[in-house]
């Protein structure tokens, strides 16, 4: 058995060591994984032809080598079209090489591709717990009908063989699975700190352009309601002047909710009760919900202490049942909850308008992004970071056609008023 | 602001403060008169 060990460590190396390659010098994210020209196609092709060509020969017509794993994760990891390539490249190889039982070969790893397809679609929404579980089940389960063929034909004596070498096969595909697992984490905490750095940059950047753009807009809107006084105008230009003072002031309006984003937070949070200041906002809104036939029905707890500031609070709810208003149609219910769980304090806030897309919802609290006709796309990424600066987390759920729930959850704590 | 005369600068200015314009533009132009110097010619005569 030893004498095979420096033939193991060499099938170990050739799968591991382009994925360490893969790993430090393509990073390539899991959707660059998919497409035809990936490099991750060549590392696993490579893989595979490296295993193949030297395997470990037990005896004449029993060779052992490491070409499930290339097979598996191209499946799992880059999809159909790749898993069908890296196969039948293992299959053209195979009978270059020649030698019996292609053809046990062929439909065990036909059996093999049809379980990988079962579950290749689904595999990317997976937990990391069950990704493994899965690929080891799947793994022992080919390593199994290998066993049952070596007791069904007698050859007892390569059975501790076949064991050591799925177990040491098995640690390779985990290690393996692990690596890209990883590369995939990082390549999303990556994506995420980008993201957080734009909108950085973009609440500084907001800051000084408003600031800069808002006095000559206050000339010209100041000078224009001076000329608007003036005697010797004809209906025609006041009318003209009108719609100008108006489009201003819809420029400010927008102006300032960029200066909102970055109004620097220098308040100190207070304990609130949430439950005020929802009711307080809902009541701000009901000339704004009468005028759009929209009602709001509500069910509040009456005590939801939380750390944090008043004013900020107030504009995130302000901000979400706004857009709630304008999602329905007339006639539209808004249903506002807020109660306490075990260690948690939510609202959510539903209503019954027209919803999202997928892609609408992936792109939502990003700035700019807005699905409104006369949206800035701030209202939305003010909020998520007032939630976050005051430890909340927030989630949407949508459904084209069905409406949007925002779900605001804030950690509980022990406040007591005195 | 920067190219209207000294006289209808100081128009503009009470004129906006008859209309009670917003206090952002009537801040704007008061500033515009202290740089000129001519802030005595407003409080002279209001």
């Amino acid at each position: 058995m030893f004498n095979y060990f420096g033939q193991f460590l060499y099938h170990v190396l050739i799968v591991l060591f382009p994925i360490f390659f893969y790993h430090l010098y393509l990073q390539e994210n899991h959707n660059g994984r998919k497409k035809t020209n990936a490099k991750f196609a060549l590392i696993v092709l490579f893989m595979l032809f490296c295993t193949m060509s030297y395997p470990i020969e037990y005896k004449n017509g029993y060779i052992y080598d490491f070409r499930v794993i290339p097979i598996m994760i191209s499946f799992l990891y880059a999809g159909l079209l790749q898993g069908t390539i890296t196969l039948s490249a293992m299959l053209i190889y195979r009978l270059i090489i020649g030698g019996p039982g292609f053809y046990i070969t062929f439909i065990n790893y036909f059996i093999l591709a049809f379980l990988l397809i079962l579950i290749y679609r689904k595999f990317d929404s997976f937990k990391f717990r069950t990704k493994m579980i899965l690929v080891s089940s799947l793994y022992w389960f080919i390593a199994c009908t290998r066993g049952i063929t070596l007791l069904k034909t007698g050859q007892f004596d390569q059975i501790p063989f076949m064991l050591t070498f799925g177990l040491i096969t098995w640690f390779t595909l985990i290690t393996i699975f692990f690596i890209i697992e990883n590369l995939d984490q990082q390549m999303r905490i990556q994506s995420q700190l980008q993201r957080a750095d734009k909108l950085n940059v973009i609440s500084q950047l907001a800051a000084s352009v408003a600031h800069e753009v808002r006095n000559p807009m206050t000339s010209v809107r100041g000078f224009l309601q001076l000329i608007r006084t003036d005697e010797n105008l004809d209906s025609k230009q006041r009318k003209y002047i009108d719609i100008s003072l108006k489009e201003l002031e819809h420029a400010q309006y927008i102006i300032n909710d960029y200066l909102s984003l970055a109004k620097p937070n220098d308040k100190n949070p207070a304990i609130i009760n949430l439950a005020e200041e929802i009711k307080s906002t809902i009541e701000l809104m009901t000339s704004y919900t009468n005028i759009n036939n929209v009602t709001i029905e509500s069910s509040i707890e009456n005590s939801l202490y939380i750390k944090g500031l008043k004013d900020e609070i107030k504009q995130v709810l302000v901000n979400i049942l706004k857009n709630g208003i304008e999602a329905v149609d007339q006639g539209g219910i808004i249903i506002v909850n807020a109660y306490t769980t075990e260690d948690e304090i939510v609202i959510d806030i539903s209503d019954n308008g027209h919803g999202m897309t997928k892609t609408q919802l992936k792109y939502i609290g990003t700035p700019f992004y807005s699905t409104k006709d006369k949206g800035t796309g701030v209202g939305l990424t003010v909020s998520y970071q007032i939630i976050h600066s005051m430890k909340g987390k927030i989630q949407v759920e949508s459904l084209e056609g069905k409406g949007t729930k925002f779900i605001i959850k804030f950690p509980l704590g022990n406040y007591y008023i005195n | 602001m920067r190219k209207l005369s000294d006289e209808l600068l100081i128009e503009s200015y009470f004129k906006a403060r008859e209309l009670n314009l917003s206090q952002d533009f009537i801040s704007l132009i008061e500033l515009e008169i202290h740089r000129r110097a001519l802030s005595n010619r407003i409080k002279v005569s209001s």
